[in-house]
């Protein structure tokens, strides 16, 4: 299976039972910043959309209303028509600070454990799976981390290696799970919302661990991750934190 | 004022929150037996409850949820051998992400995998065992309402007789919000913790909700909490 059908069967999937019109926006705007879906892709037609994500198709059609509304997408009539990403749009510091403050620490605990599940797994998996073409691609995938310009770029190519690490394990599994997760969290971790993201500890960890990859040590690269993993989550609760000095309430039951 | 007494002062505080849902859980407890034991017998089994007078359960439930929007749900559950068999053994309401109460199902068939077995549950035993208000948390209410909670509770008696407890559950990301700003005034790492040593909420990445400190580094200063829920406390330690 291509890459972009994970991509697809990652962003279409099925939606929790939330506000649906602006789960669908949330998610599409999230895919595109990321990189997962690119300017100039084609989304598939809009009743095959609204299926894969269990909507009616007006809810759908509301979702793209605002998309194109935002610039993210536009929707070209005529024989080679459709929906069309337009530009990533850029989630501002103000609404990923908003995004972060709605989360509380114990749940950010929680992203953590499951995090560290996935990604501990995939590495195991990927020390014994990964081909040499696919730890190259690794390499590259890092370098590209340590050359990006700001932190959307930072976010995203730090976002591609781990869930390129999930397809080197040969999970298909794991790579939607770690889809996710990255969906939830890239963007507000990379965004210098308090202090910034340490980008030389990402690539100093990022690059070990395609070493230890190469050397087929699984315990060595579950090491790694697993500290990585944990060092991110306590990046988010201490921007929390120190966020959260500005808007304490009375905090009566 | 000196470190010590902040971690008092901020205990004294959460105490004051803690004693504020204890403060609804007695009166809940009385409402309830004003309701139910007229169709009680002393010494006999509870009958199936009439709709009336679920409504007025439901009535003083959704009080307190009013009264206290912190709290996630609140309402009865019966001890199973006080009541008939086929009667409801909980009625429970609780607010969803739009503020609307509804009520909530349990599964009460032993074979069922959702199986819901609340009477091994530490809310409901201390309760039983000490006649007492009982504590539990942070859990997964697996099976229950499926989130991360805290639940307090009081017994409830009928004639005279231990039938139950009344209870209300507050989530962590809650009671996080309530007990987050009183922790900042702590100087250094600080963590309130439930009886068994496991953080309910803490001021930094040390200490986060689910872990349980085993030992304490030298120098960890702990202050018990004053409330009904016994064993509560605060701790806080230097910076590293």
């Amino acid at each position: 299976m291509g890459a972009s059908n994970l991509v697809e069967a990652h962003v279409y999937r099925a939606l929790p039972d939330v506000v649906r019109v602006d789960a669908i926006v949330h998610r599409i705007r999230t895919a595109v910043s990321l990189g997962l879906l690119h300017p100039g892709d084609k989304l598939p037609p809009e009743l095959e959309m609204a299926e894969s994500f269990g909507v009616a198709a007006a809810t759908l059609r509301d979702a793209l209303a605002t998309l194109r509304e935002e610039g993210v997408v536009e929707t070209r009539r005529g024989r080679s028509g459709g929906t069309f990403v337009l530009s990533a749009p850029l989630t501002g510091d103000d609404v990923l600070t908003e995004r972060l403050q709605a989360i509380s620490i114990a749940e950010l605990r929680d992203f953590g454990d499951e995090h560290s599940a996935v990604a501990t797994a995939s590495v195991r998996l990927a020390a014994d799976r990964a081909s040499e073409a696919e730890l190259d691609r690794l390499e590259h995938l890092v370098e590209r981390l340590a050359a990006a310009d700001g932190p959307l770029a930072c976010a995203r190519a730090d976002c591609r290696f781990r869930i390129e690490v999930a397809v080197a394990a040969q999970s298909r599994r794991l790579t939607l799970a770690e889809m996710r997760l990255q969906d939830e969290s890239a963007e507000m971790v990379w965004a210098p919302l308090a202090t910034p993201y340490d980008r030389d500890s990402v690539v100093r960890e990022h690059t070990s661990l395609v070493e230890a990859l190469r050397a087929r040590d699984s315990t060595l690269a579950e090491g790694i991750v697993r500290s990585s993993v944990r060092r991110t989550v306590y990046h988010l609760i201490d921007t929390k934190l120190t966020l959260s000095y500005a808007d304490d309430d009375d905090g009566a039951v | 004022m000196t470190k010590s007494e902040r971690l008092s002062a901020a205990a004294d505080v959460i105490a004051t929150r803690i004693h504020d849902i204890y403060d609804e859980l007695g009166p809940l407890a009385d409402d309830a037996a004003r309701i139910l034991e007229p169709t009680v017998h002393p010494g006999e089994r509870i009958d199936i409850i009439s709709r009336e007078r679920v409504l007025e359960l439901r009535d003083i439930s959704e009080a307190v949820l009013e009264r206290r929007p912190r709290l996630l749900g609140a309402g009865v559950i019966f001890s199973v051998d006080r009541i008939r068999p086929g009667t409801r053994l909980i009625e429970w309401w609780q607010r969803d992400g739009h503020g609307h109460v509804s009520p909530v199902l349990f599964e009460h068939q032993p074979e069922s995998f959702n199986y819901y077995e609340f009477e091994r549950l530490p809310w409901f035993t201390i309760a039983s065992e000490t006649g007492g208000p009982g504590f539990a948390g942070p859990y997964i209410d697996w099976t229950g309402v499926d989130d991360y909670i805290l639940t307090f509770t009081m017994p409830l008696f009928l004639h005279g007789e231990f039938s139950g407890v009344v209870g209300a559950d507050i989530t962590v990301s809650s009671i996080e919000r309530t007990v987050l700003p009183l922790l900042r005034d702590v100087p250094g790492d600080a963590a309130f913790v439930n009886p068994e040593g496991r953080v309910i909420v803490g001021n930094s990445s040390r200490f986060v909700a689910g872990d349980v400190l085993r030992t304490l580094p030298m120098g960890t200063e702990v202050v018990s909490i004053p409330s009904p829920a016994a064993g509560l406390h605060l701790v806080t330690v230097d910076r590293q």
